[in-house]
C-alpha cells in the first residue's frame, strides 16, 4: 500500500494548496459547513481521477475489520458513525464489521434511521445542481461505470438522496469531503453490498451538535 | 433536576455543612504553589507514553498529564514528566515523588487497598485478546478449538487463556514462549496460528509481523486489565480533581465540545454545555479550580475521542479500534457520570 | 491525488491560451516582416462549426449498451442545457475538460481524416475531443486525452427543443 499512502499524503498537501490558491471561488464559497465538517478535504468535484481498479484499503485503521462493537440493533444493521468516519455492520455477540468511509457534505445532513431502498451495481451518476453550476461541463448524466464518480456499488437509502456508494479515489476514506454521501472504496463496497439486502436498517448517527 | 429541587437539595446540604472536604495532604495546593506538575509516565510505550522525535514526552497518558495541568495551571506544558519502571511507580507515588501516575497501570483492589492509593478512574480498558493469521475463516475466539497458541511464559495470559479454553470446551494447543519477542516470531513464521496478550499489545505486535494487513485481531475481549491514572488515598480533594478531569474528556465527546469546537461551545445555549464551559453554574470552583478547568483541559488535548485517536487510534500508527473504549452510547463502556 | 491533477490540468488550457496569446500578441506588434510565419495546417472540418451552436442535453456513457437510455437521459436534462454560443471569430464558446471557463474553440479536420474539436491548434492536440458522429440533433463526441476519456466517458448531446436559443441554466 506503499502507494496508497503516497496518494493520501500527497492529496492532503494537495487539498491544503488548492484550498488556499481556490479560498475566494464559487467551490468554497458557500455557507459555513456544519462543525463535524470543518476540515474538510475539499477534492476535486470530477469524475473519479484515479485508478478505477477496485481498491481495497487493505492496512490501518480504514482496512476493513471486525471490532468489538456493543449494539442492541439487530444482526444485519449497518450503523453509521460520521465523526470516526466508520460503518458498522451489526454481527451480534459485541462484534461488528467495520470499514473506513469517506463522509461528504450531503452525509451530514441527515441523521436517524432509514433502510435499504435499492441497490445497484455500477450505478449511474447524476451531478447535482449546483455542481453543475461550478463545473459547466460535466455531463447531466453518466451512465455506470469505471471512472464514474459513485463507484463500484450503491446502496439507496429510503426515498432520500442518501446513499452509501463506491469513490474512484479511495485517499479521500477517513475524512469529510466536499462532495458525495457515504463513499467506500470501490473493492469495500463490492463487499459490502454482497452482505446488505434491500430492506436492511441503516442508523446514521454524527457528532452532538453544540 | 428542576431548579426548585435544586435549591431545597442545596438549602439542606448548607444545614448539613457538607462543605468541601478537607484534604488530608494539600497536593493542589502544592501543585499550584510549586507551578508545575510532576506526573508519572512510563520509560517509553508507544503510543501511551514515549518520547518522539524531538525528545518531547507525547502518548496518550502523557496527555492526561498535559489535561490535568491545563485545567490546575492553565498550562498544559507545566508538566514535569517521571519517567518510572514497573517495580518503582507506586513508590515513587507514595513517596510524593509525583502527584499523579499516568502509566498504563491495571486497577485492581490490592493495589488501592494495600498501597493506599486511589484510581481516579478509568482511561483505556484493555483485555486479553487474540491475533490470529493463516485462518482467515475464524472471526470469533470461539473458533479457535485446536488452533496452536503462543504467549509469553510467566504472564497472567498464559493460565486466562487456560481458563477461556476450558470454560469454552475447546482444545488448547499452547506454546510458551520466554519474550514477547519470540511470541510474535513464531506467529509470523508459522509455529502457531495465534498469539495472545493484551489488546493494545496485540496491535503494537502485529506492526512487527511481514505483512500486517494478514493479521486479524479477534474483537473478544477475555480478561478485564482496567488502566487509569492514580492518586494517594489521603488527599480527596486532589483525587477529585484528577477524577474529573478524566470524566470532564469523555463528557466532551459526548457533549460534541473537541478542541476545534471549544470556541463555538463557549456561545452554547445547552444546559450541559453551559455547565461544562463555565458560562453557568461554579462546578469548577467547588473542586478547587475555577469555572474554565474543563474547557481549558479540552482546548489542552482535546476530548477523549481526538487523544484516543490521535495516540492509540484511527490516527495512529497503533490504529486501535474504540472497541470498549468507546462511548457506552455508541457501542462501547466508556461512561462518565455528568457534571452537575 | 485528485486536487493536485486538478491544479495540474486546470493549469493546462491556461498555459496554451497564454502561449497562444503571446504567438499572436508577437504577430499583430511586429511591422510586417518580410516573411509570414507560417500558420499551423488545419485542414477544413467536415461540418461547419455553427452545426454545434444551440442548446443541448448532455450525458455520457461507457459501454456500448448504455448508449441508447444516455440519449435518453440527455433528451431528459434539457432542463439543464449546455448552451453553444458563437464566438468572437470563427468558432464557438464551449469547455474544455476539467476548466469552467469557456474557450472558443472550432472544428477542425485531421490528417487521419477525423473530425475534431478544440483550440485553434493541429489536431490532435492532447484537449481536443474527436467529433464520432454529427447530425442535426445528435452529435457524439469524446475527449481523446485517454485519461480524460477514461473519466467522463463518451459524450452524448441531444439537441433540445428550441434550441437555438441561448437558455440560462437555472437551479432544480
Amino acid at each position: 500500500m506503499n502507494r496508497s499512502s503516497f496518494i493520501r499524503r500527497l492529496s492532503l498537501v494537495a487539498a491544503a494548496g488548492f484550498a488556499s490558491l481556490f479560498a475566494t471561488s464559487a467551490a468554497l464559497a458557500q455557507a459555513a459547513p456544519p462543525a463535524a465538517m470543518r476540515e474538510t478535504m475539499a477534492i476535486g468535484d470530477e469524475p473519479g481521477r484515479v485508478s478505477t481498479e477496485e481498491v481495497i484499503i487493505r492496512e490501518g485503521a480504514f482496512a476493513r475489520q471486525l471490532v468489538f462493537f456493543r449494539s442492541t440493533e439487530p444482526v444485519g444493521t449497518l450503523v453509521i458513525h460520521t465523526s470516526e468516519r466508520f460503518l458498522y455492520l451489526v454481527l451480534g455477540n459485541n462484534r461488528a464489521l467495520r470499514y473506513g468511509i469517506g463522509v461528504g457534505r450531503e452525509g451530514f445532513t441527515w441523521s436517524g434511521l432509514v433502510r435499504v431502498s435499492r441497490k445497484a451495481e455500477w450505478p449511474d451518476w447524476t451531478p447535482p445542481p449546483e455542481m453543475i453550476e461550478r463545473q459547466p461541463y460535466l455531463p447531466r448524466f453518466m451512465a455506470g461505470g469505471p471512472g464514474n464518480p459513485m463507484g463500484s456499488r450503491a446502496l439507496y437509502l429510503g426515498s432520500t438522496i442518501y446513499r452509501i456508494h463506491g469513490t474512484n479515489q479511495p485517499e479521500t476514506i477517513g475524512h469529510a469531503v466536499s462532495s458525495g454521501c457515504f463513499r467506500l472504496a470501490n473493492g469495500d463496497v463490492i463487499d459490502l453490498y454482497s452482505r446488505v439486502q434491500t430492506g436492511t436498517k441503516v442508523v446514521i448517527r454524527h457528532a452532538a451538535t453544540l | 433536576m428542576p431548579n426548585a429541587l435544586r435549591a431545597g437539595f442545596l438549602a439542606i446540604a448548607a444545614i448539613l455543612g457538607l462543605g468541601p472536604l478537607a484534604a488530608g495532604a494539600q497536593t493542589l495546593a502544592a501543585v499550584k504553589a510549586r507551578g508545575t506538575l510532576n506526573c508519572g509516565v512510563s520509560q517509553g510505550l508507544a503510543g501511551f507514553s514515549d518520547r518522539n522525535a524531538q525528545g518531547a514526552w507525547a502518548g496518550f497518558d502523557v496527555d492526561f498529564c498535559k489535561a490535568v495541568a491545563a485545567a490546575v495551571l492553565g498550562d498544559p506544558t507545566k508538566v514535569a514528566y517521571v519517567p518510572l519502571s514497573a517495580t518503582e511507580r507506586f513508590e515513587a507515588l507514595r513517596a510524593g515523588r509525583i502527584d499523579v501516575l499516568s502509566r498504563n497501570s491495571t486497577w485492581t483492589l490490592e493495589r488501592e487497598v494495600a498501597l493506599g492509593l486511589m484510581f481516579a478512574g478509568i482511561t483505556f480498558h484493555d483485555g486479553q485478546g487474540f491475533m490470529v493469521l493463516r485462518r482467515p475463516n475464524v472471526t470469533s475466539a470461539l473458533e479457535l478449538d485446536g488452533v496452536t497458541v503462543c504467549v509469553q511464559a510467566g504472564t497472567t495470559s498464559a493460565d486466562n487463556v487456560a481458563d477461556y479454553f476450558r470454560a469454552n470446551s475447546m482444545k488448547l494447543q499452547l506454546v510458551t514462549l520466554p519474550t514477547a519477542a519470540d511470541v510474535v516470531q513464531a506467529l509470523d513464521g508459522g509455529r502457531c496460528d495465534a498469539m495472545t496478550t493484551d489488546q493494545s499489545g496485540l496491535y503494537a505486535e502485529r506492526l512487527k509481523l511481514a505483512r500486517p494487513g494478514e493479521a486479524v485481531i479477534l474483537p473478544d475481549v477475555i480478561s478485564k486489565e482496567p488502566l487509569g491514572p492514580v492518586t494517594r488515598a489521603d488527599d480527596l480533594q486532589w483525587f477529585n480533581v484528577v477524577k474529573w478531569v478524566n470524566f470532564a474528556l469523555v463528557n466532551a465527546e459526548e457533549l460534541g465540545i473537541s478542541a476545534s469546537t471549544a470556541d463555538e461551545a463557549m456561545r452554547s445555549a445547552k444546559p450541559d454545555v453551559r455547565r461544562f464551559v463555565g458560562a453557568e453554574g461554579d462546578l469548577g470552583v467547588k473542586l478547587g479550580l475555577d469555572a474554565a478547568f474543563a474547557i481549558r483541559a479540552v482546548r489542552a488535548v482535546g476530548n477523549y475521542a481526538e487523544v484516543y485517536e490521535r495516540n492509540v487510534g484511527a490516527r495512529s500508527r497503533l490504529g486501535i479500534p474504540r472497541g470498549l473504549n468507546q462511548l457506552w452510547s455508541m457501542g462501547g463502556i466508556l461512561y462518565a457520570p455528568p457534571m452537575r | 491525488m485528485s486536487c493536485l491533477a486538478t491544479r495540474v490540468h486546470r493549469t493546462l488550457p491556461v498555459l496554451s491560451m497564454l502561449a497562444a496569446a503571446l504567438v499572436l500578441a508577437g504577430c499583430a506588434s511586429t511591422p510586417a516582416p518580410v516573411a509570414q510565419p507560417q500558420r499551423p495546417q488545419i485542414r477544413p472540418a467536415a461540418y461547419p462549426v455553427s452545426a454545434l451552436v444551440g442548446s443541448w442535453g448532455i450525458a455520457s456513457y461507457r459501454e456500448d449498451r448504455d448508449r441508447p437510455r444516455t440519449e435518453t437521459m440527455a433528451r431528459q436534462h434539457c432542463r439543464t442545457p449546455y448552451v453553444i454560443t458563437p464566438g468572437p471569430t470563427d468558432g464557438i464558446m464551449m469547455h474544455v475538460a476539467d476548466d469552467p471557463k469557456a474557450y472558443e474553440l472550432t472544428l477542425k479536420g485531421g490528417a487521419d481524416g477525423k473530425t475534431y474539436l478544440g483550440f485553434e491548434t493541429p489536431p490532435p492536440h492532447a484537449q481536443d475531443r474527436e467529433i464520432l458522429s454529427l447530425t442535426e440533433n445528435v452529435i457524439v463526441m469524446r475527449f481523446i486525452a485517454p485519461d480524460v476519456h477514461a473519466r467522463y466517458g463518451t459524450f452524448v448531446y441531444v439537441r433540445c427543443p428550441g434550441g437555438a436559443q441561448a437558455a440560462a441554466p437555472r437551479r432544480t
